[in-house]
């Protein structure tokens, strides 16, 4: 078990059915994962392997499982600042503007009035949005508006930042350029990034390692490491090597 | 073929343990409120749930038995609700009832009908023509602005206190949402569905009867709801103010005599007429609206 | 559906004018050449002249402000006990399971049907009429207000439960704000219904002064220019009304991110 590091002992859950019936689906079936510091982890898999169930019990959102997750060493415990979240709506704010949306995730965060302005700035630049800083949601474009849900998400220094299906709504050419930033906010924050998609091209950019899910019951079919050099390059025959690996596992399936 | 140049960065490493950048402390512990719910309390929160609607009015049903038992208040200005119930048979056994309800039913219906008619038909015209909108609307918004009640004067001086006073208002009421909803409907024709329309020849006749008529149905069926709703309204108003029968006039007539009793009976029954025909509309637009996407339950 | 109340623009726009005024023209033709004997059919220039008067001699400016102040007592207590009990309703499971069926019950009557029972309570002065307007007006803001609460999208309270948003921080940075458009609509019906209550009111419970009042009146004495008089002005006040409405509305709307229509 790593320092500072996020671990996911025997994750199991299961759902009933139907409400009060007896019938029971078995969503998580025994995940066990390590996920080192400052690693970018890609989870992939078809609808219904539970991906999502997964990323909203490490945020918290959902506290009835068994097994435990562990950041740093200690059981996690609701929700908590110290775990991020990009969802796959943006789900900015519609009354507030960008840098008031950014604001959001310092709501209930120690810093003072001064430290928080300056650190929502510092964030809003990374994503290049400063000249959008006071635009409102219904103003900007579907991807501007993601890079402020990824702002958002940065903006208390996280150790962990959950990204579900984040480019999911957004079309092809957004979602090709957003990959690209993703990867260097991710070189330069140095932070742990869980990224949920299923996209296999976006997770073998984007991780270090893919993470192949199967479904019924949920279920890590296998780890694929990607040591790649950042920044990558898709039409690199190692990476269409990779990516071709993983997405056989998918092919079976049918 | 020349081969491009591929930059090599250095291969990535995961960082030292200390690096600078400040993450945020793990929250501290908080005390995990883990809802287990077992069967037996389950059962109880459901039953609890159904009951909790009716502890009010039960108890505003007991104070005032209780007010009118310890004489609170004199019976004049609360009658015991057993009076009100008695008021209530009498009226069915009488006959009364069945008397006023009928010609408070037959005034709306007939206002209604009459207000549809002329709504269904202005709103239509001015739908399919842009060009009758623009010399009729602006005249009919101004119109709009005085509300049935603004109207009543004006009616009572030209037609009296008769029938016709009572069709002619809940005319007027049943015919502004009729008209601007009839007029919505054929304005919004789905161009998308028109344009196929085109695409295979269809006559303007075609076009309407096969597109726009259909297309316009929901909106046309809430102008419908909201005009009858309208009418239900001023029905009651125009019995309060001017009226010989129709349950409007039970309330009047028992509010002269100080007989609260009856005024809270005809209260009641206008109630529960009001809700049958909400009811109704409901289920006629449930059935109507099969296939189509609903909107969310609320309040209203 | 205001966009379609919205006249034609440019010259279509004249069009509009062109019926209004064929009427008044006519109308003028009529009592000019005496069309009609009966004494109901008054001339332009009569309900002219009686405006004039009812101005110049104060009475209706008494009258008047004797109905918007009724008017706004009503709508100001109504729609504060309106969002009171609306954010209760909204807010609070258990307390609309215990209030929300009777309340849902007791707003499908009528409420002109009240009024009879309401001056036995109250009487028939200005007292019996505020309550009423109260009532009419605190409706349509208590069921948009639980409307808008209940309404929330559950996307944006699963970011607050994630950034550990306080029950209230919730409810104050989250729930109002969504909740903010339907409020609004609430307190626009509010207007407009007390409006109307404000005229009913003054029929069925004939005391004081008020502009309702000036048109039973003028109903009862025969005298057709005065009815007109006062149904002009109603309408007038009733479009002021919207059109305050529908400014703030836009207003709310471009801070909303709702495109402005």
């Amino acid at each position: 078990m790593l320092n500072n590091g996020l671990t996911l002992e025997n994750i199991s859950k299961r759902f009933a059915s139907r409400p009060g019936s007896s019938t029971q689906l078995q969503v998580l079936d025994n995940i066990q994962l390590d996920i080192a510091p400052g690693e970018f982890i890609s989870i992939v898999g078809a609808s219904g392997c539970g991906k999502s169930t997964l990323l909203r019990l490490i945020l918290g959102l959902d506290e009835e499982y068994d097994g435990r997750i562990l950041l740093d060493g200690k059981p996690i415990d609701g929700t908590g600042l110290e775990r991020g979240i990009v969802f796959q709506d943006h789900r900015l704010f519609p009354w507030l503007n960008v840098e008031q949306n950014v604001a959001v995730g310092l709501k209930n965060s120690p810093l003072s009035a001064r430290q928080k302005r300056d650190t929502v700035r510092e964030h809003v630049e990374l994503v290049g949005l400063h000249d959008f800083i006071d635009a409102y949601p219904h103003q900007i474009s579907g991807g501007m508006a993601q890079r402020v849900a990824i702002a958002r998400g940065l903006v208390n220094r996280p150790s962990v930042l959950l990204l579900d299906e984040p480019l999911g709504a957004l079309d092809a050419l957004t979602r090709a350029r957003l990959q690209g930033e993703l990867q260097n906010i991710w070189l330069k924050e140095k932070i742990t990034m869980i990224l949920v998609t299923h996209d296999v091209d976006e997770a073998v950019f984007l991780g270090d390692r893919v993470v192949v899910m199967q479904p019924n019951p949920g279920r890590i079919r296998r780890i694929v490491d990607i040591d790649l050099p950042r920044s990558r390059n898709r039409s690199d025959s190692r990476f269409i090597a990779l990516r071709d690996d993983v997405l056989s596992d998918f092919a079976e399936l049918h | 073929m020349a081969r491009a140049q591929t930059v090599r960065l250095e291969p990535y490493t995961a960082p030292a343990p200390n690096d600078n950048v400040k993450r945020f402390p793990p929250s501290p512990a908080r005390p995990v409120r883990k809802v287990e719910v077992s069967r037996t309390s389950a059962w109880r929160v459901s039953l609890g749930d159904k009951a909790l609607p009716w502890l009010l009015p039960l108890v505003l049903l007991g104070l005032w038995y209780l007010g009118v038992e310890r004489g609170w208040l004199s019976e004049q200005v609360l009658p015991p609700p057993v009076y009100v119930y008695q008021t209530l048979s009498d009226l069915v056994t009488s006959g009364d009832l069945w008397l006023n309800a009928s010609a408070s039913l037959q005034r709306v219906v007939v206002g209604f009908t009459l207000g549809a008619l002329i709504g269904i038909a202005l709103g239509l015209a001015m739908g399919l023509s842009r060009t009758l909108e623009d010399y009729l609307l602006p005249t009919f918004n101004a119109l709009v602005q005085i509300p049935v009640l603004g109207w009543l004067p004006f009616a009572l001086l030209l037609f009296g206190i008769g029938e016709t006073l009572k069709y002619v208002l809940i005319a007027k009421a049943a015919l502004v949402p009729i008209t601007l909803c009839t007029l919505q409907a054929f304005r919004q024709a789905p161009k998308g569905l028109l344009e196929v329309g085109r695409a295979y020849g269809f006559s303007r006749r075609q076009s309407v009867t096969s597109i726009v008529l259909p297309a316009a149905i929901p909106t046309l069926f809430t102008g419908l709801r909201l005009g009858f709703t309208k009418a239900w309204l001023s029905l009651v108003v125009v019995e309060l103010v001017a009226s010989s029968e129709g349950l409007g006039y039970l309330i009047v007539y028992g509010r002269q005599l100080f007989q609260l009793d009856l005024v809270m009976a005809a209260v009641v029954v206008v109630g529960a007429l009001g809700l049958v025909i909400d009811r109704g509309f409901d289920y006629a637009e449930k059935r109507l609206n099969r296939g189509r996407p609903t909107a969310g339950g609320s309040l209203s | 559906m205001s966009a379609i109340l919205s006249v034609g623009r440019g010259s279509r726009r004249y069009r509009g004018w062109i019926l209004p005024i064929a009427a008044i023209a006519v109308w003028w033709l009529a009592s000019n050449q005496g069309w009609s004997q009966s004494g109901l059919f008054v001339s332009p220039e009569k309900v002219a002249a009686t405006a004039w008067d009812q101005m110049a001699s104060g009475k209706f400016w008494r009258a008047i402000s004797a109905s918007l102040a009724r008017n706004l007592s009503g709508f100001f207590i109504g729609t504060t006990l309106g969002l009171v009990l609306g954010c209760l309703l909204g807010l609070s499971r258990y307390f609309e399971r215990l209030v929300g069926p009777s309340f849902n019950t007791f707003k499908q009557i009528s409420l002109f049907a009240w009024i009879p029972l309401i001056s036995v309570w109250f009487g028939l002065g200005d007292v019996a009429k505020v309550v009423f307007l109260s009532l009419a007006a605190l409706v349509p803001v208590v069921v948009n207000t639980c409307d808008g609460l209940r309404n929330v999208p559950p996307n944006l309270l699963e970011v607050a439960r994630v950034y550990g948003f306080t029950r209230w921080q919730t409810i104050i940075g989250v729930m109002l704000p969504s909740a903010l458009p339907s409020i609004f609509t609430g307190l626009y019906l509010a207007l407009v219904y007390s409006w109307l209550a404000t005229i009913g009111a003054e029929y069925l419970l004939v005391s004081g002064e008020g502009i309702g009042n000036t048109l039973i009146d003028g109903s009862e004495h025969f005298m057709m220019d005065l009815v007109l008089f006062g149904m002009v002005i109603i309408g007038l006040v009733g479009w002021g009304l919207n059109a305050l409405a529908r400014t703030l509305e836009r207003r709310m709307q471009r801070l909303y991110g709702i495109a402005p229509r």
